[in-house]
């Protein structure tokens, strides 16, 4: 039996032949504490196996395979864990990205920013510094990879003198753009000039299917102020095919969707959304083909 | 933010309320319009209160009293809103004085029932009780009236219309010929002193350390302030007990202020009220206490304290 030296595996008391059902279940924060008091008035194991070789009560009685909490090994929303490599604060990181945006800076000076999706929160704090926004705030729904984006800006603050501007501007927050409920809708409120949404409505599409990403791009409306702009780095479709395999409900989702990328900028703009125009940004230039996505800006009115 | 689990267990709501876990906000507000409205949507698609704004705790209020007793309820504009924690606290410390008598019908009046009617409302409809409901604000007496007839509790709920704030018992007692017996009374007295300059100033010696309440103060000045404060008011209930003593079985009345509970047991002590209980409500940062006294012989279990 493989033992995992995994310090948020739950452990019982069980049988290792009851381990195997056992593991199916989910254990909550609540089980666990009853499982540890019910551990000292149990039977000793009774080991069908060879006992490993002698450990700490807890390492020897963990189980083997019970996923990690909040341990996405597939990463069905995109939630890389070093999509933006293995550097952190590496001073040549450079997403080829920045140099699109580059051609607008007047964009972001000044302006209230939201980054959906900002994953470890590289290119978010890239942007935030680079074009001297006047806040930025970064959502991701892995919550493993806002701590690193919380943590990272830590650090900065923490080196920087004390201010208004980057890096005390900055903040990370985890959390799920898509709402449990379309009509929580009615009560958003306008609260960013700039909203970046990038290479993400994959993700929103594939995990919750067209209505969520409907839903998405009406939020993003109703957060901007009046002049503000959303822009969008939306995946082709062709590119959703070999995620379908992700997991069961990724793979109906996929086949459910009716809604295209090709679609998005005559949704964006339609009454349903309300965007009054569409401006092509660019296209990054020297990088792979797969990551040739078109940066859109949708303007509010 | 609610405390942390160690101080829930010492300082927590009384075992049985069903706020003792915080309501899932977000959920409730997909669910209710009206109180959707006063809520703000955080980024990460959660919902959150703001305990601040009057016009919020209104539809609070009236949304959880719909969702955990089916009651619809609406207050008088203007009037004291009441948070449903602390009323429940209340009730179910009264139930608790109620449990060891096992009686089959119980009666109880409620002493300024207010626009909402909300002790009675919470009796009748959660455990059948006849209430005799007390109001001397007249538009207050027209909305209790109101949401009485709404819930269909008119057949439990006796809302009468008192003829001045200077009688507590005397007026019903006097016209009502049935000499009826009641098991409790209960009371939210003014807290405040209308003799005083600064009514609201409150007593705390640090400032710092004691912030203001996290609620927004509702209620007229009628509603909140009497003269002499809830001390005199407590003690004018208590000299009509002392008229009344056998007709009420279990007197009680909540005070707001910590240093005014000695003073009332004081007072119950200089007229040999022997059998008097004290109590304890918590409910987020607000502690009140209640007060309650009988002439029966039975003690009052003093085991019935809503921690």
């Amino acid at each position: 039996m493989d033992l995992e030296n995994n310090n948020n595996t739950q452990f019982t008391g069980k049988e290792p032949e009851k381990c195997a059902q056992k593991r199916k279940l989910s254990i909550t924060f609540e089980d666990k504490t009853g499982e540890t008091k019910r551990l000292k008035t149990e039977e000793p194991i009774v080991d069908a196996t060879p006992r490993p070789p002698p450990q700490s009560p807890k390492k020897r009685l963990q189980l083997n395979g019970k996923p990690r909490h909040n341990r996405d090994d597939n990463f069905t929303y995109g939630n890389y864990k070093h999509y933006y490599g293995k550097r952190i604060l590496d001073k040549d990181f450079h997403d080829i990205r920045l140099d699109v945006l580059a051609t607008k800076p007047e964009l972001f000076r000044g302006k209230q920013l939201l980054d959906i999706g900002c994953n470890s929160g590289h290119l978010s704090i890239q942007i935030a510094r680079t074009f001297e926004a006047k806040s930025l705030v970064g959502l991701d729904i892995d919550r493993g990879l806002v701590k690193d984006a919380q943590s990272t800006i830590s650090h900065l603050k923490r080196q920087a003198a004390p201010g208004q501007g980057f890096p005390h501007n900055t903040r990370f927050m985890h959390g799920n753009y898509v709402l449990e409920d379309d009509v929580l809708l009615e009560i958003e409120r306008q609260q960013f000039d700039v909203i970046l949404c990038l290479s993400v409505t994959k993700w929103i599409h594939l995990n919750f299917c067209d209505a969520g990403l409907k839903q998405a791009f009406r939020r993003m409306y109703l957060q901007l102020r009046p002049g503000g702009k959303l822009i969008l780095e939306p995946q082709s479709f062709d590119g959703y095919k070999r995620r379908k395999k992700l997991s069961e409900k990724i793979r109906e989702n996929y086949n459910a969707i009716k809604f295209r990328p090709e679609q998005f900028t005559e949704y964006l703009l339609s009454s349903e959304v309300g965007f009054a125009k569409m401006d092509l940004m660019g296209t990054p230039e020297h990088c792979e083909a797969g990551f040739k996505r078109p940066i859109q800006i949708f303007t509010k009115a | 933010m609610v405390k942390t689990k160690g101080n829930a267990k010492k300082f927590g709501m009384h075992p049985r309320n069903i706020l003792r876990q915080p309501p899932d906000y977000t959920k409730l507000a997909i669910k209710y319009k009206d109180f959707r409205k006063e809520c703000e949507l955080e980024l990460n698609g959660k919902v959150s209160v703001n305990f601040r704004n009057e016009k919020t705790l209104r539809e609070l209020t009236k949304m959880l009293l719909k969702e955990y007793f089916d009651l619809n309820v609406d207050f008088a504009p203007g009037s004291l809103v009441p948070t449903l924690a602390l009323r429940l606290n209340y009730i179910l410390w009264l139930e608790d004085l109620m449990e060891p008598l096992k009686l089959q019908e119980i009666r109880g009046i409620d002493i300024g029932c207010g626009s909402s009617c909300i002790y009675s409302l919470l009796g009748a409809k959660k455990n059948g009780w006849h209430m005799l409901a007390l109001e001397s604000k007249p538009q207050n007496i027209e909305y209790a009236r109101e949401n009485v007839k709404k819930n269909q509790l008119d057949e439990l709920i006796e809302v009468y219309a008192q003829p001045d704030k200077t009688s507590i018992f005397k007026s019903y007692f006097e016209k009502e010929q049935k000499e009826l017996q009641y098991h409790f009374c209960l009371c939210n007295p003014p807290f405040f002193d209308s003799n005083l300059a600064n009514p609201f100033g409150g007593n705390t010696r640090n400032p710092e350390r004691r912030p203001a309440p996290n609620n927004a103060r509702t209620g007229s000045q009628e509603e909140l302030t009497c003269v002499g404060g809830e001390v005199r008011f407590v003690q004018r209930i208590i000299d009509e007990s002392l008229e009344n003593k056998l007709r009420v079985r279990i007197f009680t009345t909540m005070l707001g202020v910590k240093a005014n509970v000695p003073r009332i047991l004081d007072y119950l002590k200089e007229r040999q009220v022997a059998n008097v209980a004290t109590t304890e409500f918590h409910q987020g940062h607000t502690t009140r206490w209640a007060v309650a006294w009988s002439f029966h012989s039975e003690p009052l279990s003093q085991e019935t304290s809503c921690n």
